[in-house]
Protein backbone atom coordinates (compact mmCIF):
# COMPACT_ATOMS: atom_id res chain seq x y z
CA UNK A 1 0.00 0.00 0.00
CA UNK A 2 1.63 3.18 -0.91
CA UNK A 3 2.89 5.20 2.23
CA UNK A 4 2.58 8.26 0.91
CA UNK A 5 -1.42 8.17 0.20
CA UNK A 6 -2.22 6.69 3.51
CA UNK A 7 -0.33 9.65 5.09
CA UNK A 8 -2.04 12.19 3.02
CA UNK A 9 -5.69 11.16 3.11
CA UNK A 10 -8.46 10.61 5.68
CA UNK A 11 -9.90 7.10 4.76
CA UNK A 12 -12.35 5.24 5.91
CA UNK A 13 -11.74 1.24 6.22
CA UNK A 14 -12.92 -1.60 7.26
CA UNK A 15 -12.11 -4.62 10.14
CA UNK A 16 -14.37 -7.14 11.84
CA UNK A 17 -13.83 -7.42 15.89
CA UNK A 18 -15.67 -10.21 17.21
CA UNK A 19 -18.27 -10.17 15.10
CA UNK A 20 -18.70 -6.59 14.91
CA UNK A 21 -18.71 -4.32 11.59
CA UNK A 22 -15.91 -1.47 12.63
CA UNK A 23 -15.55 1.80 10.10
CA UNK A 24 -12.83 3.52 10.98
CA UNK A 25 -11.31 7.03 9.73
CA UNK A 26 -7.96 7.18 9.74
CA UNK A 27 -6.74 10.64 9.55
CA UNK A 28 -4.08 10.29 7.98
CA UNK A 29 -2.76 7.43 9.68
CA UNK A 30 -1.45 4.04 9.25
CA UNK A 31 -3.82 0.96 7.66
CA UNK A 32 -3.32 -2.41 9.25
CA UNK A 33 -1.30 -4.79 7.12
CA UNK A 34 -3.56 -7.18 6.09
CA UNK A 35 -5.35 -4.50 3.59
CA UNK A 36 -3.34 -5.24 0.51
CA UNK A 37 -4.08 -2.49 -1.56
CA UNK A 38 -6.50 0.38 -2.55
CA UNK A 39 -8.60 -1.26 -4.91
CA UNK A 40 -9.65 -3.73 -2.41
CA UNK A 41 -10.54 -1.00 -0.01
CA UNK A 42 -12.12 1.51 -2.55
CA UNK A 43 -14.52 -1.53 -3.51
CA UNK A 44 -15.53 -2.31 0.07
CA UNK A 45 -16.21 1.47 0.19
CA UNK A 46 -18.79 1.15 -2.50
CA UNK A 47 -20.37 -1.97 -1.07
CA UNK A 48 -21.10 -0.08 2.12
CA UNK A 49 -22.40 2.90 0.41
CA UNK A 50 -25.11 0.48 -1.07
CA UNK A 51 -26.40 -0.18 1.96
CA UNK A 52 -29.63 0.22 2.84
CA UNK A 53 -30.48 -0.57 6.15
CA UNK A 54 -30.71 2.19 8.40
CA UNK A 55 -30.45 1.57 12.40
CA UNK A 56 -30.66 3.85 15.56
CA UNK A 57 -27.32 5.15 16.85
CA UNK A 58 -25.46 5.49 20.41
CA UNK A 59 -23.13 8.69 20.30
CA UNK A 60 -20.27 9.24 22.27
CA UNK A 61 -20.90 12.66 23.12
CA UNK A 62 -19.70 13.16 26.47
CA UNK A 63 -15.99 12.30 25.33
CA UNK A 64 -16.66 14.34 21.85
CA UNK A 65 -18.35 17.00 23.62
CA UNK A 66 -14.96 17.55 26.11
CA UNK A 67 -12.21 16.25 23.72
CA UNK A 68 -13.45 17.91 20.24
CA UNK A 69 -15.99 19.99 20.35
CA UNK A 70 -14.44 22.38 23.01
CA UNK A 71 -10.92 21.79 21.89
CA UNK A 72 -10.54 20.88 18.32
CA UNK A 73 -12.83 23.87 17.64
CA UNK A 74 -11.86 26.52 20.24
CA UNK A 75 -11.62 29.99 18.23
CA UNK A 76 -13.48 29.13 15.15
CA UNK A 77 -15.08 31.69 13.38
CA UNK A 78 -18.94 30.90 13.68
CA UNK A 79 -19.61 33.74 10.86
CA UNK A 80 -17.57 31.61 8.51
CA UNK A 81 -18.38 28.12 9.11
CA UNK A 82 -20.76 26.69 6.27
CA UNK A 83 -24.28 27.37 6.59
CA UNK A 84 -25.45 24.61 4.23
CA UNK A 85 -27.77 22.13 5.49
CA UNK A 86 -26.39 18.90 3.77
CA UNK A 87 -25.70 16.48 6.47
CA UNK A 88 -27.47 13.12 6.69
CA UNK A 89 -31.46 13.85 8.18
CA UNK A 90 -30.87 11.01 11.08
CA UNK A 91 -28.63 13.73 12.55
CA UNK A 92 -31.64 15.85 13.36
CA UNK A 93 -32.61 13.07 16.20
CA UNK A 94 -29.74 14.11 18.40
CA UNK A 95 -30.20 17.83 19.27
CA UNK A 96 -26.88 18.38 17.83
CA UNK A 97 -25.60 21.97 16.69
CA UNK A 98 -24.24 22.72 13.43
CA UNK A 99 -20.42 22.27 14.68
CA UNK A 100 -21.63 18.81 16.24
CA UNK A 101 -23.28 17.96 13.09
CA UNK A 102 -19.87 18.54 10.79
CA UNK A 103 -18.15 16.70 13.10
CA UNK A 104 -20.53 13.58 13.62
CA UNK A 105 -21.81 13.50 9.98
CA UNK A 106 -19.71 10.53 8.30
CA UNK A 107 -19.53 8.57 11.16
CA UNK A 108 -23.51 8.00 12.08
CA UNK A 109 -23.87 7.85 8.50
CA UNK A 110 -21.70 4.60 9.20
CA UNK A 111 -23.35 3.68 11.95
CA UNK A 112 -26.95 3.98 10.88
CA UNK A 113 -25.54 1.19 8.03
CA UNK A 114 -24.99 -0.97 11.04
CA UNK A 115 -21.16 0.28 12.19
CA UNK A 116 -19.28 0.88 15.02
CA UNK A 117 -17.54 3.44 13.84
CA UNK A 118 -14.31 4.88 15.11
CA UNK A 119 -11.63 7.96 14.55
CA UNK A 120 -8.76 8.57 15.19
CA UNK A 121 -7.25 10.88 18.19
CA UNK A 122 -5.49 13.78 16.52
CA UNK A 123 -3.37 14.68 19.17
CA UNK A 124 -2.00 11.54 19.88
CA UNK A 125 0.48 11.00 17.21
CA UNK A 126 2.94 8.99 18.91
CA UNK A 127 0.45 6.23 19.99
CA UNK A 128 -1.62 6.20 17.42
CA UNK A 129 -4.76 5.89 19.53
CA UNK A 130 -9.12 5.94 18.25
CA UNK A 131 -11.91 6.72 20.31
CA UNK A 132 -15.75 5.30 19.10
CA UNK A 133 -17.90 8.37 17.82
CA UNK A 134 -21.28 6.06 17.10
CA UNK A 135 -22.58 2.76 17.52
CA UNK A 136 -25.13 1.26 16.25
CA UNK A 137 -27.90 -0.41 18.22
CA UNK A 138 -29.21 -2.74 16.09
CA UNK A 139 -27.36 -5.40 14.39
CA UNK A 140 -26.94 -5.81 10.38
CA UNK A 141 -26.31 -9.27 9.42
CA UNK A 142 -26.31 -8.15 5.68
CA UNK A 143 -23.25 -5.67 6.40
CA UNK A 144 -21.73 -8.37 8.49
CA UNK A 145 -22.15 -11.39 6.04
CA UNK A 146 -21.13 -8.46 3.15
CA UNK A 147 -17.68 -7.70 5.07
CA UNK A 148 -17.02 -11.67 5.35
CA UNK A 149 -17.30 -12.04 1.85
CA UNK A 150 -15.22 -9.12 0.63
CA UNK A 151 -12.35 -10.17 3.29
CA UNK A 152 -12.03 -7.54 5.31
CA UNK A 153 -9.66 -8.09 8.28
CA UNK A 154 -11.42 -9.98 11.10
CA UNK A 155 -10.10 -11.05 14.42
CA UNK A 156 -11.60 -11.90 17.85
CA UNK A 157 -10.57 -10.81 20.90
CA UNK A 158 -11.40 -10.33 24.58
CA UNK A 159 -9.44 -7.09 24.90
CA UNK A 160 -12.66 -4.78 23.93
CA UNK A 161 -16.05 -5.02 24.47
CA UNK A 162 -17.87 -2.98 21.87
CA UNK A 163 -21.05 -2.89 23.74
CA UNK A 164 -19.67 -1.84 27.05
CA UNK A 165 -19.35 1.65 28.65
CA UNK A 166 -17.83 3.90 25.62
CA UNK A 167 -15.48 5.60 28.08
CA UNK A 168 -13.55 1.99 27.69
CA UNK A 169 -13.18 2.62 23.56
CA UNK A 170 -11.62 6.62 23.85
CA UNK A 171 -8.31 5.68 23.55
CA UNK A 172 -7.77 1.84 21.41
CA UNK A 173 -4.60 1.03 19.43
CA UNK A 174 -7.00 -0.40 16.74
CA UNK A 175 -4.60 -1.29 13.82
CA UNK A 176 -2.03 -2.29 16.14
CA UNK A 177 -4.30 -4.39 17.78
CA UNK A 178 -5.72 -6.27 14.66
CA UNK A 179 -2.00 -6.51 12.82
CA UNK A 180 -0.85 -8.12 16.39
CA UNK A 181 -2.95 -10.72 16.19
CA UNK A 182 -3.62 -11.24 12.00
CA UNK A 183 -0.28 -11.12 11.64
CA UNK A 184 1.40 -12.34 15.44
CA UNK A 185 5.18 -13.59 14.14
CA UNK A 186 5.80 -9.38 14.16
CA UNK A 187 5.05 -9.10 17.57
CA UNK B 1 12.84 54.69 22.63
CA UNK B 2 11.43 50.93 22.83
CA UNK B 3 9.17 49.47 19.54
CA UNK B 4 5.78 48.80 20.19
CA UNK B 5 5.20 45.24 19.87
CA UNK B 6 3.37 43.98 16.79
CA UNK B 7 0.68 40.98 17.68
CA UNK B 8 0.49 38.59 14.82
CA UNK B 9 -1.39 39.43 12.01
CA UNK B 10 -4.67 37.61 11.76
CA UNK B 11 -6.49 35.94 8.46
CA UNK B 12 -8.71 38.55 6.85
CA UNK B 13 -12.36 37.52 6.15
CA UNK B 14 -11.90 37.17 2.63
CA UNK B 15 -9.49 34.44 3.24
CA UNK B 16 -11.34 32.79 5.66
CA UNK B 17 -14.49 32.61 3.45
CA UNK B 18 -11.86 31.21 0.93
CA UNK B 19 -10.50 27.99 3.49
CA UNK B 20 -13.85 27.68 4.17
CA UNK B 21 -15.48 27.09 0.88
CA UNK B 22 -12.04 25.42 -0.52
CA UNK B 23 -12.56 22.73 2.62
CA UNK B 24 -16.09 22.10 2.03
CA UNK B 25 -15.03 21.52 -1.92
CA UNK B 26 -12.39 19.38 -1.17
CA UNK B 27 -14.94 17.43 1.56
CA UNK B 28 -17.49 17.30 -0.74
CA UNK B 29 -15.55 15.84 -3.64
CA UNK B 30 -15.41 12.45 -1.73
CA UNK B 31 -19.42 12.61 -1.04
CA UNK B 32 -19.60 13.25 -4.98
CA UNK B 33 -17.39 9.96 -6.01
CA UNK B 34 -19.96 7.71 -3.64
CA UNK B 35 -22.91 9.18 -5.17
CA UNK B 36 -21.91 9.91 -8.82
CA UNK B 37 -18.55 8.42 -9.31
CA UNK B 38 -16.73 11.75 -10.02
CA UNK B 39 -14.49 13.29 -7.38
CA UNK B 40 -12.08 12.13 -4.73
CA UNK B 41 -12.32 8.45 -3.26
CA UNK B 42 -10.89 9.44 0.08
CA UNK B 43 -10.70 12.76 1.75
CA UNK B 44 -7.31 14.83 1.71
CA UNK B 45 -5.96 14.91 5.49
CA UNK B 46 -5.59 18.92 5.91
CA UNK B 47 -6.08 22.20 4.48
CA UNK B 48 -5.13 25.42 5.20
CA UNK B 49 -5.19 29.47 3.88
CA UNK B 50 -2.75 31.68 3.51
CA UNK B 51 -2.51 34.95 1.67
CA UNK B 52 0.30 38.12 1.50
CA UNK B 53 -1.24 41.36 2.91
CA UNK B 54 0.87 44.02 0.32
CA UNK B 55 -0.45 42.53 -2.61
CA UNK B 56 -3.93 41.02 -1.59
CA UNK B 57 -3.33 37.66 -2.92
CA UNK B 58 -5.21 34.07 -1.36
CA UNK B 59 -4.12 31.34 -1.35
CA UNK B 60 -5.76 27.84 0.04
CA UNK B 61 -4.50 24.47 -0.60
CA UNK B 62 -4.84 20.57 0.91
CA UNK B 63 -1.80 18.08 1.66
CA UNK B 64 -0.76 15.68 -1.34
CA UNK B 65 1.93 13.30 -2.27
CA UNK B 66 4.56 15.97 -4.78
CA UNK B 67 5.52 12.79 -6.35
CA UNK B 68 1.85 12.34 -8.03
CA UNK B 69 1.90 15.70 -9.52
CA UNK B 70 4.94 14.88 -11.72
CA UNK B 71 8.42 16.27 -12.62
CA UNK B 72 6.31 20.10 -12.96
CA UNK B 73 6.31 20.38 -9.02
CA UNK B 74 8.79 21.92 -8.39
CA UNK B 75 9.19 24.38 -4.94
CA UNK B 76 10.84 27.92 -5.63
CA UNK B 77 14.07 28.46 -4.31
CA UNK B 78 13.30 30.71 -1.50
CA UNK B 79 10.71 27.56 0.00
CA UNK B 80 13.05 24.82 -1.35
CA UNK B 81 15.46 25.93 0.99
CA UNK B 82 13.89 26.22 3.91
CA UNK B 83 12.51 22.59 3.53
CA UNK B 84 15.85 21.10 2.62
CA UNK B 85 17.54 22.66 5.71
CA UNK B 86 15.23 20.03 7.69
CA UNK B 87 15.74 17.14 5.68
CA UNK B 88 15.00 15.54 2.19
CA UNK B 89 11.80 16.55 0.58
CA UNK B 90 9.13 13.86 -0.05
CA UNK B 91 11.43 11.42 1.66
CA UNK B 92 11.64 12.85 5.73
CA UNK B 93 9.05 12.09 8.25
CA UNK B 94 8.50 13.45 11.69
CA UNK B 95 5.15 12.88 13.79
CA UNK B 96 3.31 11.57 10.78
CA UNK B 97 3.99 14.17 8.65
CA UNK B 98 6.43 13.53 5.25
CA UNK B 99 8.42 16.90 4.22
CA UNK B 100 6.83 18.86 1.80
CA UNK B 101 3.30 17.54 1.59
CA UNK B 102 1.64 19.04 3.75
CA UNK B 103 -0.76 21.98 2.82
CA UNK B 104 0.90 24.85 4.09
CA UNK B 105 4.52 24.48 1.84
CA UNK B 106 1.45 24.12 -1.59
CA UNK B 107 -0.56 26.77 -0.54
CA UNK B 108 2.92 29.31 -0.31
CA UNK B 109 4.31 27.95 -3.49
CA UNK B 110 1.25 29.39 -4.90
CA UNK B 111 1.21 32.72 -3.89
CA UNK B 112 4.80 32.79 -5.03
CA UNK B 113 3.86 31.71 -8.27
CA UNK B 114 1.40 34.45 -8.83
CA UNK B 115 4.13 37.04 -7.17
CA UNK B 116 6.73 35.83 -9.61
CA UNK B 117 3.89 36.93 -12.38
CA UNK B 118 3.56 40.32 -10.91
CA UNK B 119 7.74 40.80 -10.72
CA UNK B 120 7.03 41.38 -6.74
CA UNK B 121 9.77 40.33 -3.86
CA UNK B 122 8.28 37.33 -1.98
CA UNK B 123 8.43 37.66 2.11
CA UNK B 124 7.03 34.77 3.27
CA UNK B 125 7.58 35.94 6.79
CA UNK B 126 5.03 38.36 5.67
CA UNK B 127 2.21 35.42 4.89
CA UNK B 128 -0.85 34.81 6.99
CA UNK B 129 -2.04 31.92 7.50
CA UNK B 130 -5.38 30.56 8.80
CA UNK B 131 -5.36 27.30 11.42
CA UNK B 132 -5.42 24.37 8.92
CA UNK B 133 -8.41 21.96 9.36
CA UNK B 134 -9.41 18.54 8.85
CA UNK B 135 -11.04 18.43 5.57
CA UNK B 136 -13.76 15.86 6.56
CA UNK B 137 -14.60 17.35 9.62
CA UNK B 138 -13.28 21.14 9.91
CA UNK B 139 -11.79 20.41 13.12
CA UNK B 140 -8.84 22.58 13.70
CA UNK B 141 -6.05 21.03 13.07
CA UNK B 142 -1.92 21.68 14.81
CA UNK B 143 0.73 22.52 12.56
CA UNK B 144 3.31 19.89 12.26
CA UNK B 145 6.98 20.24 13.26
CA UNK B 146 8.24 20.80 9.59
CA UNK B 147 5.86 24.13 9.06
CA UNK B 148 6.12 25.42 12.18
CA UNK B 149 10.11 25.30 11.38
CA UNK B 150 9.99 26.56 7.78
CA UNK B 151 7.20 29.29 8.85
CA UNK B 152 7.99 31.00 12.00
CA UNK B 153 5.10 32.48 12.04
CA UNK B 154 3.30 28.99 12.66
CA UNK B 155 5.25 28.36 15.45
CA UNK B 156 4.20 31.55 17.37
CA UNK B 157 0.66 31.18 16.18
CA UNK B 158 0.84 27.61 18.09
CA UNK B 159 2.18 29.55 21.52
CA UNK B 160 0.08 32.22 21.10
CA UNK B 161 -1.63 31.26 24.31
Amino acid sequence: MNTNYIITHDIDWFCIISGKPIHVASAGGGLPKSIKNLKQLHDWQRKVGEISFRSEVELNRSYISQNIIQKDYNGFDYDYFPQENDFIIELDNYGLNIIEKEYYNTFVEMAIRGFYSFDRNLHDEDNNTYHIVARTINPNRELLEMLKESGVPMIETSDINLDGNMESLNNIELVKLIDSITDPLRY
Amino acid sequence: MMKKKQGLKKASPKLMKDIDKYRISERNKRRHWRKKGKGKKDYSTVCVGVENYEQNIQACSHSFDIFKQGKKYVFPDCLKNRLSSLGTIGETQRGGCVLGFCAEPHAVKKIIDKLKRKAMSNKIERMVFTKAFRVRTGQIVDYCYFCQKTFRQLYLMGHEH
